[in-house]
This record gives structure tokens, sequence and C-alpha cells, in this order.
């Protein structure tokens, strides 16, 4: 296992020349945009002497090599630093208060689009060439074009206006916030045994989740119809049937099992997609997550703000590709690292 | 030898494939005693896969069985339901494959594909049949300490040793072997070889080895059918084939066994090429490669023929043929073939 820890070790290092790579990108795009927070925050009225003033409070009056040396510094020792606009809070406390809502919504989204992909693909790979097989293929390739809002507002007119079965909007109903544990809302309701939170966080998630898995969801049909399909012209699954063991078993302990591989390989880069759509999502249905935070802040021109946030989910992401990778080796035992 | 345990009658199983109908066995018999060990040899193409394959009905689409009857131990295994069927598959009816890399599944440990066939068929518990995969893989030379390995970690010889411990599990009464050492190198094709001999002969199964190599039949089975274009064009014990071929293919493949014995012997083949299964050429399916055809060849279907307890699909031995004493002139045969 010491190779395991090597390789770990290895990976976390990796992300380092990336985070700064990236970081650099952001605090340049930032500052080309034009505006700035002091701007953004008290206008064009505001007298030179004031703007003068704050600009000097937040350091946006010194050379740009010194603000992004010095950010850099404050990085590095872990500090993302303070937002640039009012109450000038902690970017990671901010990030924070946001992170729950985006995981919660990203969560449903990915298993509505795993498991819509993987129901749709297997009826598809079992019965290649016949109508359900192209009905299948036509739903991924449609599905895989859709625009997120389009479909968001679709669903939210449907469901939402015409139907009036769930909200279009927000996280959950008015006092109906469970106790904080997580800040997962579906899970503290659980933990804290709120069966009304519970109703009301599931209803209103229920529309975006859908938004966001379905149209995630096309990719999955389209690899797992091929994948299982392959899978099951191998000589061990013909070897698996001449043991007598049943046609269930043959499908789910041998060939989903090995077509699931090149999936998890998808799940691990459709992943940063996936936090891309949750963003367009948010917007949508004014979900109080990171996206809808991070629109916010980008129009407001909160340069600390919106580099920590990028930060952040960079760091996410890097996290996610590396625990797949842990997966994959855990599920087949041919790659050890 | 026992009475009969598998008895085939004018087995039809073709493909319908966008290219036609191929016609992979188009009316084959065959009868198999208990504890005997028959080979079935042919080239590529002339049905042999398809007919092991037929037998536990794993034909794959767009394959069928499309007439003829399977009798095993009594019952036609063409009309089970599916549900008896898979009850036989791996209990009474055990198979091993070409291809041991690619026959195990590559996530799953060895022992488990060997407890996979106890656990489908009987009520016991895991740790029983682990005990009894155990047992299995020391039956045929691996220790079992590997129980937990995966098919990656094993050669090629011992995952092919695996898929016959995982056959051989529930001591079925037929074990069929499609090609299992043609993907192996010389030295453990003779192992694993006499792997099964040794087994058919400690658990009185009975083996169909199905194989292209003529020479390798000779060596272990008891009696060999030679197929050719979808049909079985001749059944003999091993012995009096070697000595004295009936058919004219026959004698061609024995011919075709290089003889290490023999100084400055060329390779022998038959010229031609096998038939395209989709459209048959009339009458004799071999005839247009057959070097003693004569007139009913090109146009009639040969009979099956017994002569001597031997079976033949032959016009020379019809009655009312050029020597229907069945040819002076088998020449061929004559030559001490194969065996050694």
């Amino acid at each position: 296992m010491a190779s395991l820890r090597a390789y770990v070790l290895t990976r976390i290092l990796l992300t380092i020349p990336m985070i700064f790579i990236l970081l650099t990108v952001v605090f340049l795009v930032m500052r080309v945009l034009p505006g700035n927070p002091v701007i953004a925050m008290v206008g064009m009225k505001a007298s030179e002497e004031q703007i003068r003033q704050l600009m000097h409070q937040l350091g946006l009056d010194k050379p740009l090599w010194r603000q992004y040396l010095d950010y850099l510094s404050r990085v590095l020792r872990g500090d993302l630093g303070n937002s640039m606009i009012w109450g000038r809070r902690p970017v990671i406390d901010e990030i924070m208060d946001h992170f729950p809502a985006t995981i919660e919504l990203t969560i449903s989204g990915f298993a509505v689009s795993v498991l819509l992909g993987i129901v749709t693909g297997t009826a598809a790979g079992l019965r290649r060439g016949t109508g359900l097989d192209l009905a299948m293929r036509v739903y991924s390739i449609v599905v895989y074009a859709l625009f997120i809002p389009w479909l968001g507002m679709m669903l939210q007119y449907v469901f939402g206006v015409k139907l009036g079965w769930f909200p279009v909007g927000g996280r959950i109903g008015p006092m109906m916030e469970p106790e904080h544990v997580t800040g997962l809302y579906v899970l503290d309701s659980i933990l804290t045994l709120n069966w009304g939170s519970l109703a009301s966080a599931l209803r209103y998630l229920t529309l975006p989740s859908l938004t966001l898995g379905v149209v995630l969801s096309g990719v999955y049909t389209r690899l797992v119809r091929t994948s299982l399909s392959e899978v099951l012209e191998q000589d061990f699954i013909r070897a698996a049937r001449s043991r007598g063991v049943s046609e269930r078993v043959v499908l789910f302990r041998h060939a989903l099992k090995n077509a699931f591989i090149p999936i998890l390989t998808m799940m691990g880069l459709q992943f940063a997609l996936l936090l891309a759509g949750a963003v367009l999502t948010e917007t949508t249905f004014s979900w109080p997550g990171m996206g809808t935070f991070l629109m916010e802040r980008i129009i407001y021109r909160d340069f600390t703000t919106v580099q920590g946030t990028i930060v952040f989910y960079a760091l996410f992401v890097a996290l996610v590709s590396l625990v797949v990778d842990l997966i994959y080796a855990y599920i087949d035992p041919r790659i050890r690292y | 030898m026992g009475g009969e345990l598998l008895r085939i009658e004018d087995l039809k199983v073709h493909y319908f494939t966008s290219g036609g109908v191929v016609r992979a066995v188009d009316g084959v018999d065959l009868e198999v005693r208990r504890g005997e060990l028959v080979g079935l040899v042919g080239e590529s193409g002339s049905g042999k896969s398809t007919l092991g394959l037929a037998i536990p009905r794993l034909i794959p689409p767009p394959g069928k069985i499309v007439g003829g009857r399977i009798v095993f131990d009594g019952l036609d295994l063409t009309e089970l339901s599916e549900e008896r069927m898979r009850d036989i598959r791996g209990r009474r009816i055990g198979m091993v494959f070409q291809d041991p890399m690619t026959s195990l599944d590559p996530l799953m440990k060895v022992g488990d594909q060997i407890s996979e066939t106890i656990l489908a068929h009987e009520d016991v518990s895991k740790s029983e049949a682990r005990a009894r995969a155990e047992e299995l893989l020391e039956a045929v030379g691996i220790p079992r300490d590997r129980y937990d390995d995966y098919p990656h970690q094993f050669s090629g010889g011992m995952r092919q040793r695996v898929m016959i411990a995982s056959a051989i599990a529930l001591k079925p009464d037929l074990l069929i072997a499609d090609e299992p050492t043609t993907a192996l190198d010389v030295i453990v094709q003779a192992q694993i070889l006499h792997l099964f001999r040794e087994l058919q002969r400690s658990m009185g199964m009975s083996v169909i080895l199905i194989t292209h190599d003529m020479a390798l039949e000779m060596q272990v089975a008891d009696r060999i059918a030679v197929m050719y274009g979808g049909w079985i064009v001749e059944y003999s014990p091993a012995v009096a084939m070697a000595r004295d071929p009936l058919n004219p293919y026959t004698a061609e493949l024995l011919k075709a066994i290089p003889n290490i014995e023999l100084e400055d012997q060329r390779l022998v083949s038959i010229p031609g090429s096998p038939p395209d299964l989709r459209a048959p050429p009339p009458g004799c399916r071999f005839h247009p490669r057959c070097r003693r055809r004569f007139e009913p060849c090109a146009t009639e279907e040969p009979a099956t023929v017994e002569v001597d307890g031997r079976l033949v699909k032959c016009h020379l031995y019809a009655s009312g043929g050029p020597d229907s004493a069945g040819g002076s002139e088998r020449g061929e045969g004559e030559r001490e073939n194969g065996r050694g």
C-alpha cells in the first residue's frame, strides 16, 4: 500500500501547479474586465475622495504585480482573504454558506443522470437493433443537446405553473429549514427526524435535479449501451451462462459490473460539467448555491471572492477525480497504483 | 464403456445473418456413450463449435436450432424450457472454451468463478461452496490459497485449469471442451490434455473434445467424428480411423499430419477451400475438393451408411457405388499415421 500513498501524494502535488495557473488566469481576467468592486458598491456618483479611500482600504491602489504577489502569498498560507464588498466577510465563510446547497443539487442531479443513463442504456444495450434501442439513442442525443435554462423553464412552466406540483424556485419552504448539521437539507432533515422539512426539501429539489440530471444523462445512455453490448459478447459471459447461472446474475454480476468501468471514468470526467451545469440550474431556479453566488459576485467585481471560489471549485474537482481513480482501482483488480 | 448418454438426431443449426442463412450444422447425427471421449474434428467453419454450443443450447443470436433432436439421458434438450435447460447447464453438462484469457470474468476472483457453478445449482452456504472450490483447485493442480487471486494474476494454462475446475465442479455427465488447448503453448497443451484424461477416467465423464487438430484427437479420443461443411462425414473409433479412414476427406486430414519419422517430408494440404455455408455446393459438400469423386457426387447428397460398425457419409459406400464393398483401394489409410 506504500505505492498507493505515493500515488495519492503525487496526485495532490500535481494539483499545486494547476491551482497556480488557474489562479493567475482568474486574477488577470478579473482585472481586465471593466469596473471594480468600489464602483460597483458606491456607484458612479460617489466623490473622488471616497473612491480613493476605499481603493486604498482594499489595496487596489497598489501596482498590479504587488497585488498579485500579496494575494499569492496569502493563498499559500491557506488564506483566501476577505470579500471586497459589503461586510467584507472571509471568503471561506461565504463559500461555506453556499457550498452545501450546491452539493445537494449536484449529488441529486448526478444520481438522476446516472440512474436515467443506466436504465435507458441497459434497455438499449440488451435490445440492440430494436425500436426501443433506436428510441433510447434518440433520447440520448436530444437531451444532450438541450440547454439547461430552457429545460428548467419548461419544467417550471409545466409542473410548477400549470400543474402546481412543485415550486419553481428556492431551496425549501418558508420556516421549514431543518436544524443545521451538515447544511444538506435532505440529510439534516433525516438526521433530525424532521419529516416536514424532508418533504419540503425534496419538493424543492425535484425540478432542479431533474433538469440537471436529464441533460447530463444522455452521455451515460450512449456509454452504457455501447459498453454493455460489448461486454455481453465477451467469452466470460458465455462461460457464466454455461455454468447455469440465471440471466439476472449474468447481467448484474458479470455484465453490468464490467460495463461499469468505462462509465466510472466518464463519471469522473463529467463531474466538472456537472458543476458547470449546476451554475446554470441554480440561476434558473434561484437556488441559493455557489452558482448563484458566483454570478452575483462576478457582477460586483468582488475580486477576492471570485478568485477564492474558483480555486475552491478546482480543488473540489481535483479531489473528486482522485476519489474516482481510487474507486476504479477498488473495482478493477487489474489496476494497482 | 457404458450405455448411450447423448444422441443427436438430424440436428440443424442455422445463423440468420444479413448476408444470408448460414447452415453451420446441417443435419447431424451423433451418439456419445457414457465414459467415452469423443473427438470432433474439422477445419474452421466446419460447424464443430456450433455443434458444441448447440448441445447446452448456448447458440448466440442470430443463430437458431431449426430442426432435429438432442436427446441427453432420455431428455430432448430442444424441447426443454429455458429454466430447465439452465438447471442442466453446469450441473449435468459442463463447458470449457477455447480462450482461457477471455473466458474468465476479469473482475471476479478465480475461486468465486468455480463456486459460482456450485451456488447456481446447490443450496449450500458460501463457505461450503468455497471449501469445495478450493478442493477443485487442488484437483486441477492449483494451490488452494490462490482462491482469492484474480484472472490477470494467472497464466493461460492456469486459467484453463480454473475453467476446467469450474466446468467439472458438479461432476457433470458430459463435458464439452471447445478447442481447450488451442490458445496454449505445446507443453501446457500436453499438461491440460493429461488433466482431461485423468479427470475423465476418475469421474467417468463423457467428453466431447472439439479441435481442428487431428493429431491431438488421435492421441486422446476413443471415437472421432469428422465434420465438413456442417455435416459429420465420418464417425469411427480412433484406432480404426487412423489405420483405415473411410471418407476421402478423413484420409486427406490424416495425410496432413506431419510425421517426424519421415525425412524430407513436405507439408500436405487439401487443395481448395471449405464450402461457403450460405450456399453450399450441391450434392456432396466435399466433392469440389475430392480426388475420388464420381458422377453422383456433384448432384446427390450422400446418405450416412454403416460400414463395420463405423459411420460414413460418402457415395463410395452407398450401395451401387463404383465398388460398394468399401473400396479395395482405400490405400490412403495404409500409411502409419497419427499415434505416437
